[in-house]
């Protein structure tokens, strides 16, 4: 059987940061082992396929998410992206921070469970991430930060304007992994407002920034192929079972990373037979629901790609003992409202609300080794209590704009795309899979990475947050 | 039942079938055509202009419609566009109004109108079917078309 020094699951942000830090930290004889399900998509041929351009025949077989896993409920759905580079390709690219109360939910709010951790042993972590991605971002925000962001912020619109300077730090320009400006092998954000595939390729991907890492000599990266379970032998992982194209193979490894997401992370140790209660509970997202805002005489213009600004004026505060916080996301994609004279007196605001993690929700094992079941029985009413003050809480905050009428979705998008919290971090096994380094609680020698780890969620989208804690958890092992 | 309250009868339901298969089946190009001519009403816009939009949408090798118009949006539109009225309206107003809309978003984005920072005074002509991928950088409203707009 081969044998390696480290065998890591899966090519995503949580995956590639992990693999990054260790590469930085070990000796030029190691060797390391990539299992990858996917192929190289790269971003040239993702547009041409939505140019409707011919495809080479190789990547034809690019998978998707859909048929990866067995679900039946059509009210929320869980989306990735299953190739190298895994949901870098099909992000928006937002990088807000956490705030420092986020990592304190049951002490402060008594709700959800607290971190194992805090903002101060995260933040320096967080500065690597975003001086790596080449975060835009602005000089004031509502979390701390010791430092500018690498590259200036995004353009706010003319209605963000207004909002910024009346609410200062709880709106500001989102932070964004869209270079503000061309670096690296990224060119300037012009604003297509496309963000899943970006045209210009200006948003960070793992292809864009970090593919050097998986070709160092030291790393082996191998594609087709789907880890099934992991070889354990007296509560030690001693390698790991992966299927490629139809056959099974087992390969021997000292340490092991799952880096795939929150649904495979859990899969993969629930069919290795990892008896923890809370292994692939907990499967959680956030919920968003839109409003459209229209203006008695405010055009909105002049603002930056599909996201521009994040409000946090109800993210935080004692209404989270009640209901959910919310951040909230200004977009600037090309509407329009089809009344003469009125055509951009328009906005659209997102408003997405954090959910507590549910044991209910969760991963299964199915009959099929490669599909795990997942069960969803729903959000917390947390949720609900949330959605019920919504018009409550626009009126208070938004209410000084010249507005003529707010159209409120009323009803919750199927996802918001961050799968978390089926593999949840906390002090002992008692309350939880791993510990604050990502180390299995049983599992010594393996780290489980990704948005799996979230105790709690919070509204902010988890990317940076989770590649922060691959960069932690691999600074503080190795 | 006597028999002209029958055939009454009969005579309603055929017209509801009729209208309601006339809807459900009329070609999506021709109804987006009469939504685009009865919002744009004001604007300075020939209509052969909105002939060349389609023309050129038809020819693409991405058909935006296709893309932008599932099956089920485009009932909806044309449900509500005919049955709406001053005293009925159907359900999902919100969706309606939004898919609406965009059918005059779709178009003015591929003519000059927004280019002209929607100057209703100046001509509207078609300019290239509005896409991304084929011409990044061209959302109108961005701060690379008001650069005085933004911070």
């Amino acid at each position: 059987m081969e044998k390696y020094d480290l065998i890591i699951v899966g090519t995503g942000f949580g995956a590639s940061f992990f693999l990054k830090k260790y590469l930085e930290k070990s000796l030029p004889a190691r060797k390391v082992l990539v299992l990858e399900r996917g192929i190289l998509f790269p971003h040239s041929e993702r547009l041409k396929e939505r140019r409707r351009e011919k495809l080479a025949e190789e990547y034809l077989k690019a998978g998707s998410y859909s048929g990866t896993y067995e679900y039946d409920n059509s009210n929320k759905s869980w989306v990735f992206e299953p190739n190298f580079g895994g949901s870098s390709n099909c992000w928006t690219g937002c990088t807000p921070r956490f705030l420092p109360n986020d990592f304190r939910m049951k002490s402060l709010y008594g709700v959800g469970q607290d971190w194992p951790l805090g903002y101060s042993e995260i933040a320096p972590y967080y500065d690597e991430v975003e001086e790596i991605m080449m975060i835009g971002g602005p000089a004031v925000t509502p979390f701390p930060r010791d430092k500018p962001y690498p590259l200036p912020p995004q353009k706010l619109s003319s209605v963000d304007k207004l909002l910024a300077k009346r609410y200062n730090e709880l709106y500001i320009s989102q932070p964004t992994a869209r270079a503000t400006v061309a670096v690296g092998n990224r060119n300037g954000c012009c604003t297509s407002a496309v963000c899943e595939l970006c045209p210009v390729d200006s948003k960070f991907t793992i292809e864009n920034t970090l593919s050097s890492i998986y070709k160092d000599p030291r790393v082996t990266l191998r594609f087709n192929a789907t880890v099934l379970s992991l070889i354990t032998e007296n509560n030690q992982a001693k390698g790991v079972i992966f299927q490629s194209e139809g056959k099974n193979y087992e390969v021997s490894g000292d340490i092991v990373a799952l880096g795939g997401n929150a649904v495979f992370n859990a899969h993969i140790l629930l069919a290795s037979g990892d008896s923890s209660y809370y292994t692939g509970r907990g499967l959680s997202d956030q919920r968003g629901t839109f409003a459209t805002f229209y203006f008695h005489d405010l055009d909105n213009v002049g603002g930056s790609s599909s996201i521009t600004a994040n409000g946090y004026m109800f993210y935080d505060g004692d209404s989270r003992k009640d209901y959910s916080g919310c951040i909230i996301e200004s977009f600037n994609e090309p509407f329009i409202r089809s009344e003469p004279g009125k055509w951009r007196k328009i906005a659209k605001f997102k408003f997405i609300f954090e959910d507590l993690p549910n044991d209910n929700n969760r991963v299964l094992l199915s009959n099929d080794p490669l599909k795990p079941r997942l069960e969803y029985v729903g959000h917390d009413k947390y949720v609900d209590k949330a959605m019920d003050h919504l018009e409550e809480n626009v009126q208070k905050y938004f209410s000084f704009l010249p507005i003529e009428k707010i159209e409120f979705d009323g009803y919750f998008q199927k996802s918001e795309f961050h799968i978390c919290s089926t593999t949840r971090m906390g002090k002992t096994s008692k309350d939880s899979v791993i510990d604050k380094n990502l180390i299995h609680h049983q599992y010594r020698n393996v780290f489980v990475l990704g948005s799996g780890a979230f105790p709690t969620i919070t509204p902010a989208n988890p990317t940076l947050t989770l590649s922060a804690l691959s960069l932690m958890a691999a600074d503080r092992s190795f | 039942m006597k028999r002209r309250t029958f055939l009454g009868l009969a005579g309603l339901a055929t017209a509801g079938i009729a209208i309601g298969g006339y809807i459900a089946f009329q070609n999506f190009e021709k109804f987006a055509r009469r939504v685009i001519l009865r919002d744009t009403a004001s604007l300075k816009l020939d209509p052969t202009e909105i002939d060349k939009f389609f023309k050129a949408v038809s020819a693409g090798k991405r058909n935006v419609l296709d893309d932008l118009f599932p099956f089920h949006h485009r009932q909806l539109l044309k449900w509500h566009y005919y049955m709406d009225n001053g005293l009925f309206t159907l359900p999902y107003t919100v969706n309606y109004n939004a898919y609406r809309n965009k059918i005059v978003l779709i178009f003015l984005l591929s003519t000059n109108f927004f280019v002209n920072r929607m100057d209703e005074s100046k001509p509207v002509y078609f300019t290239s079917v509005y896409d991304p991928y084929q011409i990044p950088c061209s959302n109108p409203f961005s701060n690379l078309f008001y650069p005085e707009a933004g911070i």
